[in-house]
């Protein structure tokens, strides 16, 4: 087997018969699909068990509980039997021969990961996604698409599904994304193999369809699970911790981000409801405040707009 | 000359193929073939030439072309390029399509809306034939499509659904139409059954052909809600059985999600024989196969189709409710409601199985084409300016009686017509000559008072 592609579903019924009939488009001897049903509780595994048959190469996997995406990655991930492996949201899908073009990509660069550009799709409006990273098929360290910090590089584009990755080359280990993570997986996932993998490529392909705003979906609704963002900066934090020569170089660019992130969550607060807007508060002063104060001096200072003065009033209001 | 084709389903292949073999689309030396697939994710649906009985008409083209793949990623239905670009994405797609410079002629439907559209403004210098969509082919352009396009439509080509009648479609750019013989449509549909897989196909015993219930798929427009467009489906099978249908098919719309087809099957009352006509089976096909005892609908084309091409019986449900649904006034589904309204009985008023009416006997169009003119030209007063005078006398002598259901009082006032309120001079803001004049009288006093308020601030500093 060549390929694994991952696929979680939760509460998805409405999306199964689609989702099935796009991977039968790309159904191939080379791939199997991994579908793990995250214990949604609803129709959502009857409809995959009856749609699965007419696609080639299909495995579901249950969940005795449910664990969020990432868990559900995971579940896929040790299951998968696929030298190289990618995902997909239940609710995506891929343009014709996206796959194949996939596959062909790492096969031909050779490397630990390669990463893609998609399509944003918003009704019948689509707009293409690049990923941030300008230098496209050359092999390279990802160490090297980390910086700048004052503005986007390849590490701000935190997709899982926009890419393939290589597992003989990258180990289980270092796939593994943090359990218990419900919102931003994809960031200490991603930051972990940037800092870690020897070499990856960014090509232009755009043959992946994200679908935006879908009902239900976590970036619209106010939920305890959006305050994840605060355990995944954490983790990054505390990984570069861990490498003297790392932190010295990135802390400046992983503290910028959390930064951004955090305020972008208290612009848009307005989401929550009143008492998770208050733990919002006071969880994201406590990180603020655990960050190392000389770095956050010198991204207050770098960034220099209304978003410091969002963050230092916070910090000011509610403390350590 | 070179004819470029844009077909985006089986049936408009089918129309641009019989209109070919009906010699209207004059023989050139070549015909290019270009495919939209415009449903809402075209990278998980069949495409014209992927479907099987695409297979037949194929000979009649020199190539085939995906549009999706010519501009992907993005959607047919939404994609055009800025006005001022169009001259450069016009030489990719010569290029790309391998047209040469030679001069083109487009056959197009829905001239209105992208892709149709698009392509008339990429190629901005062709000539353009438009072929029928349906009987929407019969009601008024949708919207003012500007002289760069309508001036180069040189002809309105449409099946013979209803004999003799006249399109409104382009009429404001004096358009001609010319109409062919619908036997030469249901001859090329009927090549295409043989690779249709009709083995999902619900079975009917012999001898007792059963009713075909057309489903739409109008929550999708915005026009019914789900729950209001479930309940118009169950009254279609409700009339069908008091009119003595034993077993009764439901075709779905093509588009419909499976869901709303389960939960129709789900509150059918019990003893009743429902089967399910599965997507990929045209309705067309389904006429000519098991040739159904009469076909129920609201307004679909297939509806006229039955009547006219099949000699089936065919009626309506639910006219009514769409004439007050749809809205604004001038929704382009209108007309195909008005002729399905006025042409074919209501069953659920007959109580009984419906007589064929014989679609094929002028007399048919010369008692409704006023009623469409007229119809549609509340819809689109501006663009149809032209037949206000004939609106007009046909209104006086006929609004009072059963025709009424199709206009709307409010429209009859403010186009100042037989049939609308009458309203003292002074208060007749709503003709739109004396509402403009009154909309600018309001807007210069707002602005007369805002500048004296500039000027009592200024002085104030």
């Amino acid at each position: 087997m060549k390929l694994s592609v991952i696929v979680p579903f939760y509460r998805a019924e409405p999306f199964v018969s689609l989702a099935i009939e796009n991977l039968s488009r790309h159904a191939d001897r080379d791939v199997e699909f991994v579908l793990v049903e995250d214990c949604s509780g609803d129709r959502t595994l009857d409809a995959l068990r009856q749609h699965s048959v007419r696609l080639p190469g299909a495995r579901i996997i249950e969940r005795q509980n449910n664990g969020g995406l990432a868990a559900a990655r995971n579940t896929g991930l040790a299951a998968a039997t696929g030298r190289y492996v990618t995902f997909l949201d239940a609710d995506d899908w891929y343009g014709p021969r996206y796959l194949g073009q996939l596959l062909a990509s790492i096969e031909h660069f050779g490397c630990d990961f390669v990463r893609v550009d998609h399509v944003q799709v918003h009704g019948r409006r689509r707009t293409i996604a690049r990923s941030p990273e300008g230098r496209r098929d050359e092999v390279f360290s990802p160490r090297d698409s980390i910086l700048p910090s004052e503005r986007s590089s390849g590490i701000d584009y935190p997709y899982a599904w926009a890419g393939i990755f290589d597992i003989e080359r990258l180990g289980a280990d270092l796939m593994r994304f943090d359990d218990g993570l419900h919102t931003c997986e994809d960031r200490p996932w991603l930051w972990r193999l940037y800092l870690t993998a020897d070499s990856h490529a960014v090509t232009g392909l755009n043959g992946l369809f994200y679908r935006r705003n879908v009902a239900g979906s976590l970036t619209d609704i106010g939920d305890r699970r959006q305050l994840h963002f605060i355990d995944a900066f954490d983790q990054i934090i505390a990984e570069l911790a861990k490498d003297p020569d790392a932190e010295q170089r990135y802390l400046h660019k992983a503290v910028r981000s959390y930064c951004a992130i955090t305020a972008h969550h208290l612009r848009a607060e307005g989401r929550f409801p009143p008492e998770l807007r208050d733990e919002l508060r006071r969880n994201s002063s406590k990180a603020m405040h655990r960050l190392p104060a000389a770095c956050l001096h010198e991204v207050f200072a770098a960034m220099a707009d209304r978003r410091v003065s969002i963050l230092q009033r916070l910090m000011r209001r509610y403390g350590p | 000359m070179t004819q470029l084709v844009l077909a985006s389903t089986l049936y408009g292949a089918a129309t641009v193929v019989a209109a070919i073999e009906a010699g209207q689309l004059d023989g050139d030396e070549r015909r290019v073939l270009v495919i939209a697939n415009t449903t809402p994710i075209p990278e998980l649906t069949a495409a014209v030439d992927e479907l099987p009985g695409f297979d037949v008409m194929r000979h009649h083209f020199d190539a085939v072309h995906s549009y999706n793949c010519a501009i992907a990623p993005f959607h047919p239905s939404l994609w055009a390029p800025r006005r001022d670009d169009a001259e450069v994405v016009e030489r990719h797609l010569r290029a790309l399509w391998e047209l040469g410079d030679e001069a083109l002629e487009l056959v197009v439907e829905s001239i209105q809306v992208a892709p149709a559209r698009t392509l008339a403004s990429v190629f901005g210098s062709s000539r353009i034939t438009v072929y029928a969509d349906g009987l929407m082919t019969y009601g008024p352009t949708r919207t003012n499509i500007g002289p760069w396009i309508g001036d180069r439509v040189r002809r309105v080509v449409h099946p013979d659904l209803i004999a003799g009648l006249r399109p409104v479609l382009l009429r404001e750019y004096c358009t001609p139409s010319t109409a062919f013989d619908p036997d030469v449509l249901r001859g090329v549909l009927e090549r295409t059954i043989p690779s249709i897989d009709v083995q999902a196909m619900p079975t009917s015993e012999a001898g007792d052909p059963p009713v075909l219930v057309l489903g739409q798929f109008l929550s999708a427009l915005g026009v019914l809600s789900s729950d209001e467009e479930h309940e118009l489906h169950r009254r279609m099978i409700v009339a069908a059985v008091a009119a003595s249908a034993t077993t009764v098919w439901f075709k779905p719309h093509p588009h419909a999600p499976a869901q709303m087809v389960d939960d129709l099957v789900r509150s059918v009352a019990p003893g009743t024989q429902l089967g399910v006509v599965p997507a990929t089976v045209p309705a067309e096909a389904v006429l000519a196969l098991v040739r159904p005892r009469f076909v129920v609908g609201c307004f679909s084309t297939a509806l006229v189709t039955a009547v006219r091409m099949y000699g089936i019986p065919g009626a309506t449900v639910g006219t009514d409710l769409l004439l007050e649904a749809l809205r604004p006034y001038e929704n382009s589904n209108r007309i195909p409601v008005t002729i399905a309204g006025a042409v074919l009985p209501d069953l659920e008023l007959e109580q009984a199985p419906p007589r064929l009416v014989d679609l094929s006997s002028p007399t048919v169009a010369t008692a409704l084409q006023p009623l469409v003119d007229t119809v549609a030209y509340c819809m689109q007063p501006t663009l149809l300016a032209g037949l206000a005078e004939a609106a007009a006398s046909w209104l006086i002598g006929n609004v009072d009686g059963p025709s009424q259901r199709y206009f709307k009082r409010r429209r009859l006032t403010s186009l100042a017509l037989p049939g609308g309120a009458i309203i003292p001079p002074w208060i007749r803001a709503t003709h739109p000559v004396r509402a403009r004049g009154a909309r600018v009288a309001r807007k210069s006093k707002r602005v007369v008072r805002k500048l004296r308020r500039v000027i009592r601030e200024a002085r104030m500093v």
